[in-house]
């Protein structure tokens, strides 16, 4: 009979190393999340050594956090608030790990994660960016987000805000790319003020 | 709403990686800005307007709260499929 394939696995305990108690619906949500989560580090780090330690930490900030705000969240929220603080610690890591090559190419990566594992990954760092440029974009901008995402054309959100449409598409990325710039502690070489409220 | 209906919606025109940036926008939008008691939300006859505008469109007030609002996101939706059909 062949032996069943098992990945790393995280410690799964109801006390912390302070002594305080693990949340269960913390817990339950960890193990609903973690085949993902393993997917995720081996995108990052080229292997899931770390995943086990990056979720024993996320699981007791998250179950701390919780019992502080004293709320009973939904299993959903749970799952999502897990994840992003699993996503956020793995940046983390991953940051500080930057000198180091991954081994392989590309396309061997793409044999150790499935393709939507990647895209859930791509898809939680996104939002944690937007979450970080969100102060240095204007309504206006926003208002763009809104107008693209229904469906409107670029030639059509000119015409509804009185402008070419090539200069609220420059206007977007400009401000997207300056926000960018402010969060990654770089200085934009040119001087444009393209994240106004215009 | 999901990550397929949302791509569906989406312009011709896009740029590389707008895409990506516009699904983290919705995701993000509803997860901050749900507002499902619709505070502050336009009439409905006001979206309608607005989805049907061939010149500038002069309310500000709706112009400036579409974008943090999350219902008026799908009711726009809404309302584009309904006079597509």
């Amino acid at each position: 009979m062949a032996i069943p394939e098992r990945g790393p696995q995280w410690w799964d305990r109801e006390f912390d190393d302070l002594g305080n108690p693990i949340r269960a619906d913390v817990r339950e949500a960890a193990h609903e999340i973690w085949p993902i989560c393993c997917g995720s580090v081996r995108a990052a780090l080229g292997d899931a050594a770390e995943a086990p330690e990056l979720m024993e930490a996320a699981v007791s900030c998250i179950s701390r956090h919780l019992n502080r705000a004293g709320s009973l969240p939904s299993p959903g929220k749970v799952r999502r608030l897990l994840g992003l603080h699993f996503s956020q610690l793995l940046y983390k890591r991953a940051s500080k790990l930057g000198r180091i090559q991954f081994v392989g190419t590309a396309a061997d990566l793409d044999n150790f994660v499935s393709k939507s594992d990647t895209n859930w990954v791509n898809g939680i760092n996104l939002w944690l960016d937007f979450e970080k440029i969100r102060p240095f974009l204007s309504l206006r901008n926003f208002t763009m987000f809104f107008m693209r995402s229904v469906g409107h054309e670029w030639d059509d959100v000119g015409k509804k805000l009185g402008m070419e449409p090539a200069e609220g598409r420059a206007s977007l990325w400009r401000s997207l790319h300056k926000a960018r710039n402010i969060i990654e502690g770089k200085r934009t070489t040119r001087g444009d003020r393209g994240g106004s409220n215009t | 709403m999901k990550s397929d209906d949302f791509k569906a919606h989406l312009p011709k025109d896009l740029d590389p990686g707008e895409a990506e940036i516009l699904e983290a926008y919705n995701r993000w939008v509803h997860e901050k800005h749900p507002n499902p008691k619709r505070f502050g939300c336009p009439e409905r006859e006001t979206l309608v307007a607005l989805v049907l505008a061939e010149t500038k469109f002069e309310d500000e007030y709706t112009l400036d709260h579409i974008g943090l609002c999350a219902a008026c996101l799908d009711e726009i939706l809404e309302i584009k499929k309904e006079l597509s059909a």
